[in-house]
């Protein structure tokens, strides 16, 4: 069987300006075939550029040359308000800072991911379910503060995931955690990728995460 | 540790700018409030002064004793070498230094008068009848100008030709000193010009071992007035009936010759102006002791003084108690940016706690940034505060601004108490800046409790802090009278009702807050499962986060309903008051002049005495010309007066004295007398209509109707006594009258009147009235003075000058003259400048501003660091692809809900709190009752005028919120947050 991507660059480029106007080449025409349903591991030292490249894929920053696509849409076509869509009903985010809202509480932070992309129907069950799958069908009355850290970013997670999106993606999401937790999440991603059929491309520079990892760039 | 501090202020500059702006602002508050108190302190102890001077005629600040020197202790004078005049000013000045001394008031007039009490002398009229004083005036504070005093109207003063005044050639006896005399001096003693009086029985004491002593020559060279309007003359001269006036030399020399007690009299009058809120207790408490110490010393600054005292207290507390909810707004506004800069500086304490630094150390670090904060705020706080009292004392409305510079606030000035008071509220800053961060450290670091509902909510504050207030309103209300007669008898007021108004609207806004949360929690429940995700987080986030956006909605609440309470109570103070003096008054101006009046004394058939009286009516076409020049729009003849009637029923048993006549031209009285709507039942041209149809008609106050039992259509008797002046109490003339109208209120007439009776208490008498055709009541009780009703819009200043220079230059045979000039333009103004006015429109209209500005700057200070802390959050919803725009109508539904909630809240707690107390302050401040009842003045302009700032400020915030947001980089934005 002919094995389906999720997303495709070629010649992907990112450069920065530098104070001094010199140019700073992060991304040198970088081709990626990132299989659909796998757990993608992006991994580098600090610097390396493993956030670039997720901020690019994720359309979160633009790149200088090149083109990427996410299933058949290709981002240098879209302009913002397109690029804004893309992120709200195809992609899913996480991040290394809890990006939970503080008034909510998890069972509403995965109800506003709900009603971010749309969903309008079947909300309580959806959440319910992710919940479940996060393993934390009893704390959705609980607030952010009332959580651990590792308990976060796995509603974070279930946010992310809940209006099935095809991609997910996350910066560093264990890099506020400790090793256990950092384990979990990896284990959890892992799980998703394999029985929902979840893309998930993760940044990391622990290496004994990577060894989790379907897929791994290394920069 | 400075350089910390300056760095940490450095980079936070905006919120620490917020902390000075709120430090500024308490040191303003509490210096201005000691500016006030001191200002309007002195202005009660010259409004003191004033009123005794109007009422007793007067100078209102004289003290007076009296001294004998002895013959003994001139002989034992002149034995040291100390001459007569000195000895005498030695011990006259002993007593006057003392004064001096414990007073320290500038001395205005110094009159002295020395001499020899109960002397015979002989004349070739009199014989031996007489008894005179003989001595001489002395101005103590500058000899030689003593003669200046006098206004000769007669003969010589002192030397000088007198024969035309004599009837033969006069011969003076060699060695006979000259004297004048005053007017009721020669007149009660039949003493002419040029009379000689000796004095035999004076012993010549200079050479006692003589032949043929000379005996002491006096003759009249002049007949003497004072010089009018001269201080000097604090005991009058037309008082010193038997006094002999020499020349001092003269009785000095004479003092030498015949040995005799003098009796030394000192009066003086003291520069009141100079006894202020500082000195006054001093002053008084040297009074006394100087009373205590000789009893025959006499003053009249003590009664004011005293009055003064009683006055004070309630000046004092009406200053405090009115900023008393500034005071608390700005703690909360200085509490709020405090904790505001604690929450930005977590994570830098924690890291410092981490590396070791002490919580000791670490308040220290903010201790002395709040002092150095202060110390700066200190001296703009100070020259903010003198500025913008001096501003506010200025205003004669609440806001009324357009009156600054003409109002007088010379008494406010800068006292030694604004620095303490400016001190006092730096110290609070400092404690209040200390507070969260205290707090901080006293947190446990694992909190996981979650609390969304505001403590004051929690324990229903509100709640409580309503039924309290509602207790002692209710008690208040039930005390009214008590209370008013408490004020008017000078008692003071109590400063719970201050104190209550401000809990009660506290209370109103936090439970009207209370509700609008319960409204938005049942709209959300509502409508949660239809919420776009904006809408969503933006009404979940104002339901939660309540507790935190809670401290600046209660802000913003007590704000507005402080703000617009303190405008309603303004108002309906200000209008109340000018409708009482319209309605006092009557007209525009009223012109009151003096009627000569001519007494023939005659005896009835049993022999008493009785007085034929005729006025002589000036000539009222004076008044005529400024019709003519359109400085009247209209005038009328009101033949007013107030209590010389005395009206029957049909019951003669019933019989009210001391009723108030007017007599009216019904036409033009009704185009010119102010009548206010509503204080009867009809307009009140019917009851003219119905007066002008019956020429022996007559308008009678419902409370004479009701005294006497009668009703429209109903006969009354009424019987009018002649002049006071006559002495006279049987009624001349009297008419039997038809009611034609029964009214509660009418021009000119107020129905309650306020005595003070002899043991000083005010008093509550009603007043009655009759009104009735002019030409009616000429015809019946013969002419009698009226007054000059005018509607005009002249100023009453220059009005009062042209009056009196077109009176001087009437050609009526006998001088004309004013005796007052009522004008309800110069009463309001007059009204203006009480201290008490003055607090209550000064410091509502400061209260006000203050409390907007610094509404302002916590609104969108609390948005601006509310937006920055949020900012990772609103990247990340930008991550999740919600729109710029959803986001900008996420933050905006919250602002609006917020400030709207806010703003409602305070309006209708205004609106409630303005209703419920109004009442009440009007027993405070309109203790009297009146024919113009208390009404609610609020005027729309001041809401709208409050809402347009706030809506600028909500537009600001908005703008500049959106710039934020527009500024966002969605990837800075998460870096920021994981970093």
């Amino acid at each position: 069987m002919e094995q389906e991507y999720i997303i495709t660059t070629e010649s992907l480029v990112k450069s920065y300006r530098l104070g001094d106007g010199s140019d700073l080449t992060v991304l040198d025409h970088m081709d990626l075939k990132l299989p659909k349903g796998q757990l993608i591991m992006i991994m580098g030292r600090s610097g390396s550029g493993k956030t670039t490249l997720i901020n690019v894929l994720s359309t979160l920053d633009g790149f200088n040359e090149g083109s990427i696509r996410l299933l058949d849409q290709e981002y240098s076509t879209m302009n913002e308000a397109a690029k804004e869509k893309l992120r709200r009903y195809q992609m899913g985010f996480v991040f290394q800072s809890v990006a939970l809202i503080p008034a909510m509480t998890a069972y509403e932070n995965v109800d506003f991911g709900l009603r971010t992309a749309g969903v309008k129907k079947g909300r309580h069950e959806r959440i319910q379910e992710v919940l479940e799958i996060v393993g934390l069908a009893d704390r959705g009355n609980h607030y952010p503060v009332q959580l651990s850290g590792g308990e976060r970013q796995r509603i974070a997670i279930a946010r992310a995931m809940a209006h099935r999106p095809p991609v997910l993606f996350a910066d560093e999401p264990t890099g506020a955690l400790d090793t256990e937790s950092g384990h979990r999440i990896a284990d959890l991603f892992l799980d998703l990728a394999h029985k929902e059929g979840l893309s998930i491309i993760m940044t990391t520079h622990d290496i004994r995460l990577s060894e989790k990892a379907d897929v791994l760039i290394r920069l | 540790m400075i350089r910390y501090i300056l760095t940490k202020i450095k980079n936070k500059y905006k919120l620490y700018l917020c902390l000075v702006c709120g430090m500024v602002s308490m040191i303003l508050v509490f210096s201005m409030i000691q500016m006030f108190r001191s200002g309007s302190l002195n202005k009660v102890i010259q409004a003191g002064f004033a009123k005794q001077n109007e009422t007793s005629g007067v100078f209102p600040a004289n003290i007076s004793g009296e001294t004998i020197v002895t013959e003994l202790s001139l002989e034992e004078g002149l034995e040291k070498g100390v001459s007569i005049e000195d000895n005498i000013n030695d011990q006259t000045d002993s007593y006057v230094k003392t004064w001096d001394s414990k007073l320290k008031l500038p001395v205005i007039s110094d009159q002295r008068m020395l001499y020899y009490l109960n002397q015979r002398p002989e004349t070739p009229y009199h014989g031996d009848s007489l008894v005179l004083n003989l001595g001489c005036f002395d101005d103590g504070l500058e000899e030689s100008k003593t003669e200046s005093h006098f206004v000769l109207d007669a003969g010589a003063m002192f030397e000088g030709d007198i024969s035309e005044y004599t009837a033969s050639a006069l011969e003076i006896p060699e060695g006979a000193y000259p004297a004048v005399v005053s007017r009721s001096t020669a007149d009660k003693n039949d003493l002419v010009i040029g009379e000689i009086l000796r004095f035999p029985l004076l012993v010549y004491s200079k050479d006692p071992g003589v032949k043929d002593p000379p005996v002491l020559t006096v003759y009249i060279s002049g007949i003497v007035s004072e010089r009018s309007g001269d201080y000097f003359w604090q005991r009058s001269l037309a008082k010193s009936t038997q006094m002999l006036i020499l020349r001092k030399s003269d009785f000095m020399q004479i003092c030498q010759e015949y040995s005799r007690p003098v009796k030394v009299e000192f009066y003086q009058s003291l520069d009141y102006r100079q006894i202020t809120s500082e000195n006054v207790e001093s002053v008084r408490a040297s009074l006394a002791s100087i009373r205590k110490k000789d009893d025959k010393v006499k003053e009249n600054l003590t009664p004011v003084l005293t009055k003064y005292k009683v006055e004070s207290r309630s000046v004092q507390q009406m200053v405090y108690v009115i900023v008393l909810p500034l005071a608390v707004l700005i703690i909360t506004f200085i509490g709020l940016i405090s904790f505001r800069i604690i929450e930005s500086e977590t994570r830098e304490l924690q890291t410092l706690r981490d590396r070791g630094l002490s919580k000791i150390r670490l308040i220290e670090t903010y201790f002395l940034s709040s002092l150095l904060l202060s110390q700066i705020s200190v001296p703009i706080g100070l020259l903010l505060g003198y500025w913008f009292g001096k501003m506010v004392a200025g205003v004669d409305d609440f806001m009324g601004f357009s009156a600054v510079g003409r109002i007088n606030v010379s008494d406010y000035v800068f006292t030694p108490a604004m620095i303490v008071g400016a001190e006092i509220a730096a110290l609070i800053g400092i404690l209040i800046n200390l507070v969260p961060v205290i707090l901080f450290f006293g947190r446990k670091k694992d909190q996981r409790r979650i609390s969304i509902v505001p403590f004051w909510e929690k324990y229903f504050l509100d709640v409580i802090l309503l039924v309290i207030s509602v207790y002692l309103l209710f008690n208040y209300k039930k005390q009214l009278p008590i209370l008013s007669e408490s004020v008017m008898q000078g008692d003071g007021i109590d400063p719970v009702i201050f104190i209550d108004a401000t809990l009660f609207l506290f209370a109103c806004g936090l439970m009207m807050l209370r509700l609008i949360f319960y409204v938005i929690r049942i709209l959300f429940k509502i409508g949660e499962k239809h919420f776009s995700a904006a809408t969503y987080a933006g009404l979940l986030q104002i339901i939660r986060t309540r507790k935190s956006s809670g401290v600046i909605s209660v802000f913003m609440v007590v704000m507005v309903a402080m703000s617009l309470f303190h405008a309603n109570m303004a108002r309906t103070i200000n209008s109340n008051k000018e409708a009482r003096l319209h309605h006092e008054i009557g007209a525009d101006m009223v012109i009151r002049e003096k009627w000569p009046i001519t007494l023939v004394k005659s005896y009835d058939d049993e022999g008493n005495t009785v007085y034929n009286w005729r006025y002589t009516e000036p000539d009222a076409g004076l008044f005529r010309k400024f019709i003519e020049d359109g400085t009247f729009s209209s005038m009328t003849k009101v033949a007013n007066d107030p209590d010389r009637m005395t009206v029957q029923g049909r019951d003669a048993k019933k019989k009210i004295t001391g009723v108030q006549l007017m007599g009216i031209n019904t036409k033009e009285f009704g185009l010119t007398a102010d009548m206010k709507n509503g204080l009867n039942e009809e307009h009140f041209y019917t009851y003219l209509n119905q007066l002008a149809a019956v020429r022996d008609g007559v308008i009678i106050s419902s409370n004479l109707a009701q005294q006497l039992e009668v009703k429209v259509g109903d006969q009354v008797s009424c019987s009018f006594i002649p002049p006071s002046v006559t002495g006279m109490k049987n009624p001349y003339a009297s008419a039997n009258v038809k009611v034609v109208a029964v009214v509660d209120a009418w021009p000119g007439y107020n129905r309650y009147i306020y005595k003070q009776n002899e043991e000083g208490k005010i008093e509550e008498k009603e007043g009655y009235l009759v009104v009735m055709n002019y030409a009616y009541v000429n015809a019946t009780y013969g002419l009698f003075p009226y007054d000059i009703w005018t509607k005009t819009d002249t100023a009453y200043k220059p009005f009062k000058e042209t009056l009196k220079e077109a009176m001087k230059n009437a050609s009526d045979k006998e001088e004309r003259e004013l005796s007052e000039l009522l004008s309800t333009e110069n009463e309001i103004a007059k009204e203006k400048e009480t201290a008490i006015i003055q607090i209550t429109n000064g410091l509502f209209t400061s209260d006000f501003l203050i409390a907007l500005m610094l509404s302002l700057i916590g609104y969108m200070i609390y948005w601006i660091t509310s937006i920055r802390d949020r900012e990772l959050l609103f990247g990340i919803c930008r991550a999740m692809g919600i729109s710029g725009k959803e986001v900008n109508q996420m933050i905006l539904m919250e602002q609006l809900f917020l400030s709207f909630m806010s703003i409602t809240a305070g309006v209708g707690a205004g609106m409630i709190t303005s209703r419920f107390f109004a009442p009440v302050f009007a027993a405070v401040y309109l203790p009297q009752k009146h024919s113009v009842g208390v009404f609610v003045t609020s005027i729309k302009a001041d809401a709208v005028r409050l809402g347009l700032v706030l809506a600028v400020a909500v537009i600001a915030c908005i703008i500049w919120i959106r710039r934020i947001l527009k500024s966002l980089n969605i990837t800075r934005a998460l870096k920021l947050g994981e970093d």
